[in-house]
């Protein structure tokens, strides 16, 4: 036995205090051109020259487990192609999804090391908890962890490119 | 999720092992959340810090342990288990040099999850690490650890 992880998305406009979105638990992540967890991208493709809706996704840690801590999210592996680009962040706030560019974003196009990834912090009451800190021991949520894809004219019709999402994380 | 390594403290009058469910003592299957063995462990050693002599780490081919058989200068060992009775060989790789007091075990497995093509993986253990950390004289914190797999 070990830690139950939990993969959850949030979208739809923001509502309530602390802001969120409505849960689902997935079991895929695509970026589209609509903000749900349903539609495959087939169906909802991102013109070239258009971004993407921002992702929301995180863990939700259960099960059995001591502490959890030291949280790293990073593009690890794989590139999207040419006018792809991909940016994310890690936030504790919720706001709703959208095609504009995604605001305070570190450019993540290119593949790091897990060891190099962004710092996520966990709280015990969801992803937007108000006091996240670097470790639990208790049942616990990262941080939202935000991405999007943005395209220019130059971005190849088709499927694009594939790109690997690490999470690494220390568990006792 | 099967274990590769598990643990085993043993103190000077009690030993405490890693079940392969990893559950805790007072698990309570009601709830969504329990703590794992590893906090049995802290629990114990919380009251009988000093009687701590080895904390291993073990596999089937492999041991790993802290040797605090010498409190203020533990030592990190690594036992390969021979085909033959009496053929274990174990080195010692790693000696503290300095005295040191406040002596704690550092044990955590390292997780690693992935979106690959859109699809979430299962998390999978990319390391195990075993350490201790201590303060010394001039009250610097001193730690040492090991990663295997």
């Amino acid at each position: 036995m070990s830690a139950t992880t939990t993969w959850l998305e949030q979208n739809g406009a923001a509502t309530g205090t602390p802001a969120h979105g409505t849960e689902s638990t997935i079991s895929s992540c695509d970026w589209k051109s609509v903000d749900d967890t349903t539609t495959p991208r087939a169906s909802a493709p991102v013109l070239a020259g258009e971004n993407s809706y921002d992702k929301k996704i995180y863990l939700k840690f259960t099960g059995t487990f001591n502490q959890i801590s030291a949280v790293k999210f990073a593009h690890t592996a794989g590139t999207l192609g040419t006018g792809i680009s991909l940016v994310g962040k890690v936030t504790s706030t919720y706001t709703t999804p959208a095609t504009s560019a995604l605001s305070s974003s570190s450019d993540m196009t290119s593949p790091i090391s897990i060891g190099s990834g962004a710092s996520v912090l966990l709280g015990t009451s969801g992803p937007n908890d108000a006091s996240p800190s670097a470790s639990q021991t208790s049942q616990c949520y990262t941080q939202y962890l935000v991405t999007q894809v943005q395209t220019t004219a130059a971005a190849s019709a088709g499927d694009s490119g594939t790109a690997t999402l690490t999470v690494q994380y220390n568990e006792n | 999720m099967n274990l590769k390594y598990r643990w085993i403290a043993l103190f000077k009058n009690k030993m405490i092992k890693q079940p392969a469910d990893d559950r805790y003592s007072k698990h309570d299957p009601s709830k969504e959340w329990n703590p794992s063995s590893f906090r049995d462990f802290q629990d114990y050693f919380d009251s009988h810090e000093k009687d701590l002599e080895l904390f291993h780490l073990i596999s089937e081919d492999k041991d790993y342990a802290v040797d605090l058989t010498d409190p203020y200068r533990p030592k990190i060992l690594e036992t390969r288990k021979g085909s033959h009775w009496g053929s274990d060989k174990t080195v010692i790789l790693h000696r503290e040099k300095r005295d040191i007091s406040d002596v704690r075990i550092i044990y955590y497995r390292k997780m690693e999850m992935k979106v690959e093509n859109g699809q979430m993986s299962s998390p999978e253990v990319v390391g195990y690490v075993l350490g201790y950390q201590g303060i010394d004289k001039n009250g610097n914190n001193r730690q040492k650890t090991i990663t295997v797999l």
